[in-house]
Parts: C-alpha cells; structure tokens; sequence
C-alpha cells in the first residue's frame, strides 16, 4: 500500500483498483471461511449466472441445472480453503460446477436408465423461434455429449463461461497448453458438426 | 487466424443464442442459499488436523515396526542422514530433458513448452487434418507427451 501511494498519479490508479479487488477477495474468503454467509454469498454472486448457464448447457435441463449449481457451491464453499486468493475465483466455481453437472447428469442417466423410462424432451409453450432455438440447443448438446470428457469441459467453460485458456487449464487441473489443445479440438469438432447453424442468425419471423 | 476467429465467434453466437439463462428470482434464490451454505453445509475443518495426525501416526508405526523387527546394529533413526540420501540431483535431468521417453513425460513444465510449439500450429488445419488424433482424453495426453518429444527433436 505504501509503495502504491509512492507512485506516480496515473500508475497508482491502473495498480489499485486491482490491488483493491484483491485484497477486497481476500477479506471476502477470510470471512466466508469464518461462517460468513453473506461474504461467500457476495464472492459467488457475479458468476451465478455463468454457472448456471454451465450446468444448464451440461445437464440440459433446469431442474438438474439448479441442482447442481446449488451442490457445486456447497462444494465450493467446503473447498474454499483451497482456493488461493486473486487466482480466479470464476475457474475455481466453474471447475466446481463442471464436475457436479457431470455427476449428477450420470446419475440422472443411470437412474432413467434403471427406470426405463424414454427421456422425454421438455415441450415450449412458446413461440416458434422458441421451439427453434430449443431444438439447436438439443443438436449442440448431443454433439457436445459425443466429445470426450474433457474436450466436452473445455468447450462449454469456454463458450458458456467465457474463461480464458489459463483458467480452463485451471479449472480442468491441466497446463496451459493443453487446455489450448483441447478447446481447439472441441471448437474444431463442433464447427465440423454444426455447420449447418453456423453463421445462421434467429429464425425468421423472430422479433428483432 | 481471421478465419478461426470469425469461425470462433460463429460459434460464440450460436451458443449465445441457445444458453439457458438464469432468472431475476432464480439468482435470488441461488444467492440465498449461498447466504445459507455455512450453517447447513459447514467445512470439514477436522480434515485439516485429523489426516496429518494419522499420516504421521501411521509412519511413526511403520518406523516403530521397522525398526523394533530389524537388526540391533540399525543406526538410531535421529542419526540417519535422510534429507542427504532423499536429495535428488536436479541438475542432470534438467541437463537432458529430450532424452526422456514420451511416456515419462507428463510433468507440467516440458508439457507445456512442448505445447507451445503445438499452439502455435493451432491454426494450421492442413497439419492437423492430416494427423489421427485419439478420441479418448486419456490417449490424448499420450499423444500430446508423444508430439512434444517429436517437436523437440527426439523422433
């Protein structure tokens, strides 16, 4: 803090803001480790949705979606004590949210499986372009089931997270350069796959 | 690069299109429970203290055992010098690192300078299609170990 104030003007005000988002994260995980709720709630609150559009596009459904959103972060919140402060705390969640979405998704399988009971997919009320985009998210998500593991990881953190390929490689616990590999084999085999949706806007006769 | 980027933001859009996005109330209800988690889901403190006593409980047994069963001329334990026989010479591995063989490669640091070379070809889809890449993850780092010793001159 000190050698900060000793700064020019302009530089000390490009070093605190990170300095103090830091530091502000670091009280944060002190008092989440602590028992605070609201300190963990207040960390985890701007990656809910990230994470919830994870798990949706991993267990694509709602219902397992939140499940496993609401089971990552209790997972999260009992490994806190691992996560190193100023890291990202966005790839420690998703890392969280990935795996849990994985597990509960095959034990929703094995469960329906035992059951024999077709999976039905859930039917829109809404409109056509509803219905529509309903049926891509069913294509990219069949596509995305036929990757392998981590390949499948790798794509939705970076497409449906917005991580970069040093908190992917975070997140799936590997170098950087192998999570460079490996999202560029997933996108590669998506592209190859969906080609025919690609570049496709919304449906006509969407409101725009 | 401009291609694999256009094609990347293709890609971006299309899963912007068919995200599922959480609700105003979900995120509500979700930030709640999160307020909640410490009182329903406290941390296993006791993991922190409990495995370390038994790892050392454990050792002291099995040096207990090992030195109670073996010969009386066993130099006393306190005067073993372990840290000099356990020290490992860092600098002949580092010395040769293309000597390794791919499969005893997997530690991070070769990997990924290995990997760079690979990222670098990233947008070159000619050499790509032209290789048989695994379908499994698990060949894959395999393959990625082998690819890194071939860059490194060891094929």
């Amino acid at each position: 803090m000190i050698t900060a104030l000793c700064l020019p003007g302009h530089v000390r005000a490009e070093l605190l803001p990170t300095w103090t988002a830091v530091s502000t994260e670091h009280e944060l995980v002190a008092r989440a480790l602590e028992g605070d709720g609201r300190a963990f709630a207040t960390l985890v609150e701007p990656h809910l949705a990230m994470l919830y559009r994870i798990a949706a596009r991993a267990c694509g459904s709602s219902t397992l979606a939140e499940d496993a959103v609401q089971e990552a972060l209790t997972v999260a919140y009992q490994r806190l004590d691992t996560y190193q402060p100023g890291t990202s705390l966005k790839a420690f969640l998703a890392a969280c949210t990935v795996r849990k979405a994985q597990t509960l998704l095959r034990g929703e399988r094995r469960r329906k499986k035992r059951e024999e009971v077709a999976d039905a997919p859930n039917q829109l009320q809404g409109p056509a372009s509803a219905a529509h985009a309903q049926q891509t998210a069913l294509r990219i998500a069949a596509v995305l089931d036929g990757l392998p593991e981590k390949r499948r990881a790798a794509a939705m953190l970076r497409l449906d997270g917005g991580l970069s390929h040093a908190e992917i490689a975070r997140a799936l616990d590997t170098s950087e350069g192998s999570a460079r590999v490996l999202v560029h084999l997933a996108l590669k085999e998506l592209r190859e796959s969906l080609k025919d949706l690609l570049g496709a806007g919304p449906e006509e006769g969407d409101e725009s | 690069m401009s291609g694999e980027q256009d094609d990347f933001e293709d890609l971006q859009q299309l899963f912007d299109r068919t995200a599922e996005q959480a609700s105003g109330p979900l995120l509500t209800k979700l930030r709640a429970r999160a307020v909640d988690l410490p009182e329903r889901a406290p941390r296993a403190t006791w993991r922190r203290w409990l495995l370390p006593t038994f790892a050392f409980a454990g050792g002291a047994l099995v040096a207990t055992l090992a030195l109670g069963g073996g010969e009386p001329a066993v130099e006393p334990l306190a005067h073993v010098p372990v840290p000099a026989q356990l020290s490992v010479p860092s600098a002949p591995a580092a010395a040769e690192p293309a000597a390794q063989s791919p499969a005893a490669s997997p530690s991070l640091d070769p990997e990924l300078e290995g990997l760079d070379h690979l990222a670098g070809e990233l947008d070159n889809d000619d050499l790509w299609a032209g290789l048989a890449i695994p379908a499994e993850d698990t060949e894959l780092e395999l393959w990625l170990a082998g690819a890194e010793y071939y860059l490194a001159g060891g094929g």
